[in-house]
């Protein structure tokens, strides 16, 4: 092998992809010829060099700044096309691909807040509970198991602590939902695709793409099924309750009992149609009223198209298997972030609820960036569940009001797991410790 | 198995913008890597990097040939340099960085400045391969595979820009010893 020889293939060797012979080849020409030797060093290191700096490159992260401006420049082209307020097929045209080419994911501050009000509404999903066979509350409940659509009104807590009101419209899998506290945003909740559309008086519309909800079939389906099935279960109780003059109507009622769960359904005493359903489920109390059935109603009232002229943001709210640690964390969000310090008055879903345009607002005036806000949104949304769909034994209970966090002291919440003899007691400081029931806080 | 620029193209124009991120992510270091060299500065060479991924975005559609993707995307990102460029202030920065970098022995600065500024004025293919096997971290074969020419070729390429590269380092140490 000669000098030219030997350059030309020294890439390759560096490269180990030469064969066996011709690399040995190499290595015996680089021990006798001190020119290639320098020559193959000085090359090396250059090597050696450019994969460093390679290497130093390799962390940059331009992903959502990226995607981030593509939406900023996306939403003036909109705004742009939509000031020039023309009609015309090649504007639609040019529209309809503006339109494609709306980002998904991008958790905006907007949408943050939207996934924080709508883990309010995911929470009251009306899901009946057990009733008896009876004559008389067969009869209440046929059009239940008849309606084709329905409007009601849902109170969750105490009706006199004069909490939000959550207005339902439902026709087959979905819902049209608005917040007394929230008037002007519109929801409508589809929980075939586990899809929710949220639409602002700002033309902003947000749709939240659910993941890890528990399956909840059609709605009305639902309730026809659990309504059926008690009915079937000979263990459940029905007590009458008489007729008594609610809200200014004469309305007759019957109070279906189990272990773990109550509902109390009251109809009116001439059509026996009912008009308000009360329900614990576990610590929750919904109540639902005003209730009608069978309204007509436009079927575009619960179209999930998103309406022309609104800005689109698309995200994602997984809530697969909210846990403990879930839990803690919102707790941790909401006394530093949120509560200057200090752990909510409450954990319950109604306060929840109350609270959540605060919370939004909140979340929006701290100056975060809106991948901060979107996480910390995730965070509360999974904390919420936690309560909302308990798993544990019994009762849970809280006792973090006027606590601060850091405490250690302090017990501020406590269950019992399912299946286990010792409560998990999470303290002031966020730390959990398995307790026996003897040595629970009183 | 990654898929293909072509694949995340065609999933951007039909209605998955979002997997744009996906080329964002494949082509960020080498983007980045090919402009420092370009303006000499990192900041600079992050905004020029968005900025060219964001116009890429927009012009997607225009975008004839799909597996040309990453040659698209540096001819578009040297129009936002040479905008971003006003070049004796460049070489003023080029300067007073070489003459920093031989007065302390390490600079903190990670990035290799006279490097990237000495890949940067490389012929356009033999940059190519540079930064798809250094700041891509594809094989040679790879390489061979996605502009499709022999792996022999390559490695000659390679070979060339080496060459380059060193003449290139050696002119600007010769010229920074002069001033």
């Amino acid at each position: 092998m000669n000098c030219g020889q030997c350059k030309e293939i020294l890439t390759a060797y560096i490269e180990g992809l030469l064969n066996e012979s011709a690399k040995r080849t190499v290595q015996e020409h680089l021990r006798d010829c001190p020119l290639c030797r320098t020559e193959f060093e000085q090359l090396r290191s250059l090597c050696d060099r450019l994969a460093a700096n390679g290497k130093a490159f390799s962390g940059s992260d331009l992903e959502n700044a990226v995607m981030n401006r593509i939406v900023q420049e996306q939403n003036v082209r909109l705004k742009t096309a939509s000031k020039m307020g023309v009609s015309t097929p090649s504007f639609w045209r040019v529209s309809r691909k503006i339109r494609r080419i709306i980002m998904k994911s991008r958790i905006t501050k907007f949408a943050a807040a939207a996934a924080i009000i709508v883990a309010a509404l995911l929470v009251v999903h009306f899901i009946g509970n057990p009733l008896g066979s009876n004559v008389t509350f067969a009869q209440v409940i046929q059009p239940i198991l008849r309606a084709q659509t329905a409007v009601f009104d849902i109170i969750v807590g105490n009706e006199e602590d004069g909490g939000p009101v959550i207005h339902d419209m439902v026709m087959a899998s979905r819902i049209r939902r608005t917040l007394s506290n929230v008037p002007d945003v519109v929801s409508i909740i589809d929980l075939e695709t586990s899809r929710i559309l949220t639409l602002t008086p700002t033309k902003e519309a947000v749709y939240i793409n659910l993941k890890g909800l528990p399956p909840i079939p059609n709605y009305m389906e639902k309730l026809r099924n659990v309504i059926i099935a008690l009915q079937e279960n000979p263990k459940f109780e029905v007590q009458e309750l008489g007729q008594q003059d609610i809200d200014g109507q004469r309305l007759i009622g019957f109070r279906a009992k189990h272990p773990k769960a109550e509902i109390t359904i009251w109809a009116d005493s001439k059509t026996a149609l009912p008009v308000r359903i009360e329900q614990n489920e576990g610590q929750m109390k919904v109540i639902c009223k005003n209730i009608q059935f069978d309204v007509p109603m436009e079927k575009s009232l619960f179209s999930m198209d998103v309406p022309e002229g609104y800005k689109l943001q698309q995200t994602e709210l997984d809530l697969q298997g909210s846990t403990e640690q879930d839990f803690i964390e919102g707790l941790r969000v909401r006394a530093e972030v949120l509560g200057a310090g200090q752990f909510p008055d409450s954990v319950a879903v109604e306060n929840y609820i109350k609270e959540a345009p605060a919370i939004g607002k909140k979340l929006g005036e701290l100056g975060l960036s809106d991948q901060q806000v979107g996480e910390l949104g995730i965070k509360l949304s999974r904390h919420l569940l936690f309560i909302r769909f308990f798993k544990g034994e019994g009762q849970w209970h809280y006792a973090g009001k006027g606590v601060k966090l850091g405490e250690a002291d302090k017990a501020i919440f406590w269950y019992q797991p399912k299946d286990s003899k010792t409560y998990r007691v999470i303290y002031g400081d966020l730390s959990v410790k398995d307790v026996a029931p003897e040595d629970l806080p009183k | 198995m990654p898929e293909t620029d072509q694949y995340y193209i065609g999933r951007c124009l039909d209605g998955h913008p979002d997997d744009f991120r996906y080329l964002v992510r494949a082509y960020q270091a080498v983007l980045l890597a090919h402009l420092s060299g370009k303006l000499g500065n990192k900041d600079k060479a992050e905004e020029a990097a968005q900025e060219s991924f964001v116009r890429a975005y927009f012009g997607l559609d225009g975008l004839k040939k799909p597996e040309s993707f990453f040659s698209w995307l540096l001819g578009i990102a040297d129009r936002v340099a040479k905008e971003h460029q006003r070049r004796g202030q460049i070489r003023q920065q080029r300067d007073v960085i070489n003459s920093f970098s031989q007065a302390a022995p390490q600079p903190e600065i990670s990035q290799d400045y006279a490097l990237e500024s000495a890949i940067a004025e490389l012929p356009e293919a033999y940059r190519q391969v540079i930064l798809l096997r250094y700041y891509g971290h594809h094989s040679c074969s790879q390489i061979a595979e996605r502009l499709d020419m022999p792996l022999g070729t390559v490695t000659k390429m390679l070979s060339r820009a080496y060459v380059m590269l060193r003449q290139s380092l050696q002119k600007q140490h010769n010229e920074s010893c002069e001033v």
